[in-house]
């Protein structure tokens, strides 16, 4: 990854232009042929460092909850754990934390009464307590990065 | 509420966008719609809320972005507000959101903070932290990432 592909980055993550070529201008912006710009991105898809170019979505907004939980979990049981709530598609993110409270996932459902039932089908799956740590108010989300200077 | 049209614009988007020089005119192509119209249903989304944004999702370990802990903060009821607008300014935080405490676990404020270095983080932490209304906080970090994805909608 060399600057010119985190220019295009940093371009990219705010915001993809909603035209006709969008390569071509975004090339535009940073003296680049179209099919440099294009190049670039797909090389950077499969180096995986861009994961995927589309909508960010609010699940609020399309009618879906979204639900951050806790549980303290025995270390030996961890990985088990881990494995069966990888199972559910609405589980997007899940990560083992240095704390006491140990697994921390979130969980997107299309309705309150699907989130509960999820709970409780869960809590018996894995025999552990789920804490439930709704948004109570939103302040930030944006996942835009800062991209770190200098050459890789 | 969304038309069933607008619902399959966000199927198609939360996909990956088409490697090829058009390719809006290829998605609208896909569900039967003119790429003007397509543009215009896009911008719809956007300006509802629908929408947050259209862009490139980055993975933020390979950017160089390693040191990404989370902040948990005690505070008093009166300040969750502006503490939470406080946090949320920095570019180095991507999420910020206020939750109920645990009976054990007496945190208010839940960041995410991202840096490349220790030493950026030491930095960034102490400018949130260097506050008056703040009673304790922790920094939680990921030893393990056991699942990291997008939500599919509409399937």
């Amino acid at each position: 990854m060399d600057n010119t592909d985190k220019k295009i980055l940093q371009i990219i993550q705010h915001d993809f232009p909603l035209v006709n070529r969008p390569y071509k201008a975004i090339g535009e912006k940073l003296d680049l042929s179209e099919e440099e710009v294009l190049d670039r991105i797909i090389k950077l898809k499969n180096e995986k460092i861009i994961r995927r170019i589309g909508g960010l979505f609010s699940s609020k907004k399309l009618g879906y909850t979204s639900l951050l939980c806790a549980a303290k979990v025995k270390e030996e049981d961890t990985d088990k754990v881990a494995g069966i709530l990888n199972s559910y598609p609405g589980i997007t993110h899940n990560y083992k934390r240095d704390n006491e409270y140990n697994i921390w996932f979130t969980l997107i459902s299309d309705s309150e009464e699907t989130r509960d039932k999820t709970i409780s089908e869960i809590e018996s799956k894995i025999g552990y307590f789920v804490n439930k740590l709704p948004a109570t108010k939103l302040f930030k989300l944006r996942a835009v990065f800062k991209i770190p200077e200098g050459d890789e | 509420m969304l038309t069933d049209i607008q619902k399959e614009i966000v199927k198609v988007l939360q996909e990956d966008l088409p490697n090829t020089k058009e390719p809006f005119v290829e998605i609208g192509n896909k569900i039967g719609i003119s790429e003007e119209a397509l543009l215009n249903e896009i911008n719809y989304l956007i300006d509802k809320g629908y929408l947050r944004r259209m862009g490139a999702v980055l993975a933020h370990r390979k950017i160089g972005l390693n040191y990404n802990p989370m902040i948990v903060i005690e505070t008093k009821e009166e300040y969750i507000n502006d503490l939470g607008e406080k946090i949320a300014a920095f570019t180095e935080v991507t999420h910020c959101y206020n939750r109920p405490r645990m009976d054990d676990f007496p945190y208010d404020l839940y960041a995410m903070i991202h840096c490349n270095s220790q030493e950026e983080v030491s930095e960034i932490v102490k400018k949130i932290t260097n506050d008056d209304r703040i009673i304790s906080y922790k920094l939680l970090y990921s030893t393990k990432e056991y699942k990291k994805t997008s939500m599919k909608y509409f399937i």
